[in-house]
């Protein structure tokens, strides 16, 4: 399978082209750790990697993009773009839940939680099993209360493993790696093996838009 | 469809129109209109809208009273590639069809405008076609010549949601901005009213329908910035004194709501009306050699007191009134592929080969690169 992954949902910008399977399996990738900016950077970024593969858009097979949780404007523009080249292309774009995606860039062979800090006391966190099937959805969750209920001494992988730990006073668990992204292979392999209707490339936002409905002045109207 | 009477009516000289047809795809994600849509240019000077869909959010917004940016960003992403599989299948083409990609590039929303833009460049790298980074501002600018195929100079009033200005349009490019709001867009202004006074989102037609019921010399609101020379207007005052008004009048009944409207409008349509008439006489003295032509364009100019003000006032003037149908006049990705079209034209004229896919997404962008930044603009919304 052809297929061009993407990741804009964190601080990295992220491309990459998967070409072939088995032993001629051919990975093309691109990595920049943006912060902000992914706008402006990530065409340039899928131009670079799909030339250097030397693949025309029109040989993709299909499009993979983390779908969140992330931030809000950064995995609107990775949805933007995958919907943008599939539509031309004519392949099924696949969302990727980052979560799922960050447990998969760690190979571990036990059951592992990924954890990313959100807002305030709150962590972006999901349990997924030895073989990667989640045991969970993906959930805005308090810190301390997701950490008092896991299994003593479980594993946690992501920027908000220690996070996690403090608010929870739970010694016992172990942190594997706190990186703040996944690895765009593994989007790439996820990307692979999903299943389209199942993988929609919506966003998945966990938090409702910060807005507040409008006050009604009661005291003015008759 | 929409054909000129005759291609001739157009003075930008012999590269327009060009030698072969334009075809273009607009997108426009800036405010709260997700919308896209086919136009094509014929050799002998034919504009046709091949294909114009737009979807509204206002019941997205309504609870609101306004318009919410990441709501906004959320149903733009939601539905556009929809939309533009909708505007291809309607105009009978596909990809390999166009000449190139429009998108609004601001100034807007920048949630929406990144969805809109970054949705434009993936079509336009994956088809192998050149991207337009549009100006919102520019769309607006140039609808008349798609509709009306009006040639240059003319005098534009914009008044939106998001933008108040009147600018002198010379050219593709060629934009001098006469006077701004320096607070509030009008619409804006007739939102908020609408919003103190519990008529519903949005807000333009509410309050004029209860304006119809009302009269306008009950209460005396202020005219903002008429007593200054100039062309700037300003509506945050007039906001304050239309809440103070109703806080001193309460609890309000239906006629005293009726009455509010009424002499907000009057208000509004006085101050529009004499920056109209000083903006015609400018326009008068920069290009003597032609009768001046206003044209309005905004959600705004749907307004019917306003309007007949501005008939009013560009008859004194020995203008010509040009309103393009109101769909047009609002937000709409037509005008976002007419503007592509036109910049199009104008680079191949030039021998020139036009693709901006590296431009940024831009909240504020003013038309006019030469104007001075106008006091208060600093805020939030939709401003240039």
């Amino acid at each position: 399978m052809r297929l061009l992954a993407i990741d804009t949902a964190l601080d990295a910008c992220s491309v990459a082209v998967h070409d072939g399977s088995g032993e001629v399996l051919r990975l093309t990738t691109a990595s920049e750790v943006l912060g902000r900016g992914h706008a402006e950077r990530l065409m340039g970024m899928i131009g670079e990697v799909m030339a250097e593969a030397s693949l025309p858009f029109a040989a993709l097979d299909r499009i993979a993009v983390t779908v969140g949780p992330g931030s809000f404007t950064g995995l609107r523009v990775g949805l933007s773009a995958a919907r943008g080249i599939a539509l031309v292309v004519g392949a099924p774009a696949v969302g990727i839940g980052t979560l799922e995606a960050l447990a998969a860039s760690v190979s571990v062979g036990e059951p592992v939680h990924a954890v990313l800090a959100a807002k305030g006391g709150e962590i972006y966190a999901q349990g997924f099993a030895a073989d990667g099937t989640p045991l969970e959805a993906p959930q805005a969750v308090d810190a301390a209360t997701y950490g008092a209920a896991l299994p003593p001494g479980a594993a946690l992988y992501g920027s908000g493993a220690a996070k996690l730990v403090a608010a929870s006073g739970r010694e016992d668990l172990r942190i594997l790696g706190e990186a703040g992204w996944p690895d765009i292979a593994a989007v790439a392999r996820l990307g692979t093996a999903a299943e389209v209707g199942s993988h929609p490339p919506e966003p998945l936002y966990l938090r409702p838009p910060d807005a507040a409905p409008a006050r009604r002045d009661i005291r003015l109207l008759a | 469809m929409i054909r000129p009477e005759s291609a001739s009516a157009n003075a930008a000289g012999s590269s327009f129109p060009p030698a072969g047809p334009l075809t273009v795809l607009g997108i426009e994600t800036s405010c709260d209109e997700t919308a896209a849509a086919v136009v094509r240019l014929a050799p002998d000077g034919d504009r046709e809208i091949l294909s114009d869909v737009i979807r509204s959010q206002t019941g997205e917004h309504e609870a609101f009273g306004g318009v919410v940016p990441e709501i906004a960003a959320r149903a733009h992403i939601r539905i556009l590639d929809g939309l533009v599989s909708a505007a291809l299948k309607d105009a009978g083409v596909g990809f390999d069809d166009l000449d190139a990609v429009a998108a609004t590039a601001g100034p807007g929303l920048i949630g929406g405008v990144i969805v809109g833009l970054t949705t434009a460049k993936a079509i336009a790298m994956a088809a192998g076609k050149p991207l337009v980074a549009v100006n919102h501002l520019e769309g607006h600018a140039l609808t008349a010549r798609l509709t009306d195929s009006l040639p240059f100079p003319y005098l534009l009033l914009l008044v939106s949601g998001g933008h108040t200005q009147f600018l002198l349009v010379e050219g593709v490019g060629c934009y001098r901005r006469l006077g701004s709001t320096i607070d509030d867009a009008l619409g804006e202004a007739f939102d908020k009213t609408a919003k103190l006074l519990q008529l519903g989102f949005p807000g333009g037609p509410a309050v004029e329908k209860a304006a119809m019921r009302g009269d306008p010399s009950r209460f005396h609101l202020p005219r903002p910035m008429l007593d200054r020379p100039g062309i700037d207007l300003s509506f945050a005052g007039l906001k304050t004194a239309l809440r103070t008004t109703a806080e001193a009048n309460a609890p309000l009944s239906q006629q005293d709501v009726a009455d509010l409207c009424a002499s907000f409008q009057q208000a509004v349509t006085d101050v529009i009306g004499e920056k109209s008439r000083r903006a015609l006489a400018l326009f008068a003295e920069s290009h003597p050699e032609i009768a001046p032509v206003l044209v309005i364009a905004g959600g705004v100019a749907a307004n019917t007191a306003i309007r007949a003000r501005l008939e009013s006032e560009a008859e004194k003037a020995g203008a010509r009134l040009v309103a393009p149908p109101g769909r047009l006049c609002t937000d709409n990705a037509a005008m976002i592929a007419w503007a592509g079209i036109e910049r199009l034209a104008e680079a191949h004229a030039a021998g020139e080969i036009l693709d901006e896919r590296d431009a940024p997404a831009r909240p504020r962008w003013p038309l006019d690169a030469e104007a001075t930044a106008v006091i208060g603009s600093g805020r939030k919304g939709a401003k240039a």
